[in-house]
């Protein structure tokens, strides 16, 4: 076993996890913008910030706040979160 | 004095294969010399640890799409023109240099810990970023003159692929 390997078993399930949301959530962006033929630059000055910090958002190891996806969201004019209807508990 | 180096297979999983760089006298490739150097370095664990599930998800999920990765912020870093295809990963002050050549195939160099804003002022990092960089000029030069051949997730040639540094 490499040291990669290593890493790789003693890191947590939740920190698994964790990466595994925030990479959906900038997969998604990246994959709306694509679409509709814009780049990191257009959603920078849609939402006023700087094309450094879309750039760290879309790495998915940044851990993106609820209303900053909310603003994401309306610039893009698409969903990028989507929240399971209720769960019915027996 | 030039050293010869040559292209290995680091990790491969369904959707990327990584591969890395080797100096011909060292008995590690560069990446591995990075993960070693910073396995059993506490100040950094967590972000260790998030590096490599991060490197594993985008391997096995996700694919490695050039805005996952990051570009060097310093313009002076390096005199002009910078490879485009350089790319770092950024965990808090820890870097890792990579050449991306595809949303399949990523070439991971070496790293350490950025201890100022520019690359140029980090000593642990620059050389590693230098190093990327002259990678990834002679690969492009490789690539325009058809010899570096890609399929899918591999560099098919990769074992006659001789780089120098």
């Amino acid at each position: 076993m490499d040291a990669f390997e290593r890493i790789q078993s003693r890191t947590s399930e939740s920190t698994r996890r964790n990466l595994d949301k925030n990479l959906a959530i900038a997969n998604r962006i990246i994959e709306v913008l694509r679409a509709q033929g814009k780049t990191q630059r257009d959603l920078a000055r849609a939402l006023g910030k700087s094309e450094s910090e879309i750039s760290k958002w879309l790495t998915g190891l940044h851990n993106l706040e609820l209303r900053t996806i909310y603003k994401i969201e309306t610039a893009l004019g698409e969903e990028v979160i989507e929240v399971i209807g209720t769960v019915k508990v027996a | 004095m030039k050293t010869y180096i040559t292209l290995h297979l680091f990790k491969s999983f369904q959707k990327v294969n990584f591969y890395t760089f080797q100096f011909e006298d060292d008995e590690q490739t560069e990446t591995d010399k990075f993960f070693s150097k910073f396995e059993k370095n506490e100040s950094v664990k967590e972000d260790l640890n998030n590096l490599v599930a991060w490197l594993t998800l985008i391997g096995q999920k996700y694919g490695a799409k050039i805005d996952f990765f990051r570009h060097e912020s310093s313009a002076q870093a390096l005199p002009p023109p910078m490879s485009k295809m350089v790319r770092e990963v950024i965990v808090n002050n820890l870097r890792l240099y990579c050449v991306c050549i595809s949303e399949e195939i990523v070439i991971l160099a070496n790293g350490g810990i950025k201890t100022s804003q520019q690359a140029q002022d980090s000593p642990d990092v620059l050389p590693h970023f230098r190093f990327a960089n002259a990678m990834s000029k002679q690969i492009n030069e490789l690539i325009r003159d058809r010899n570096f051949t890609i399929r899918g997730k591999n560099i098919d040639n990769f074992h006659e692929i001789e780089l120098i540094y």
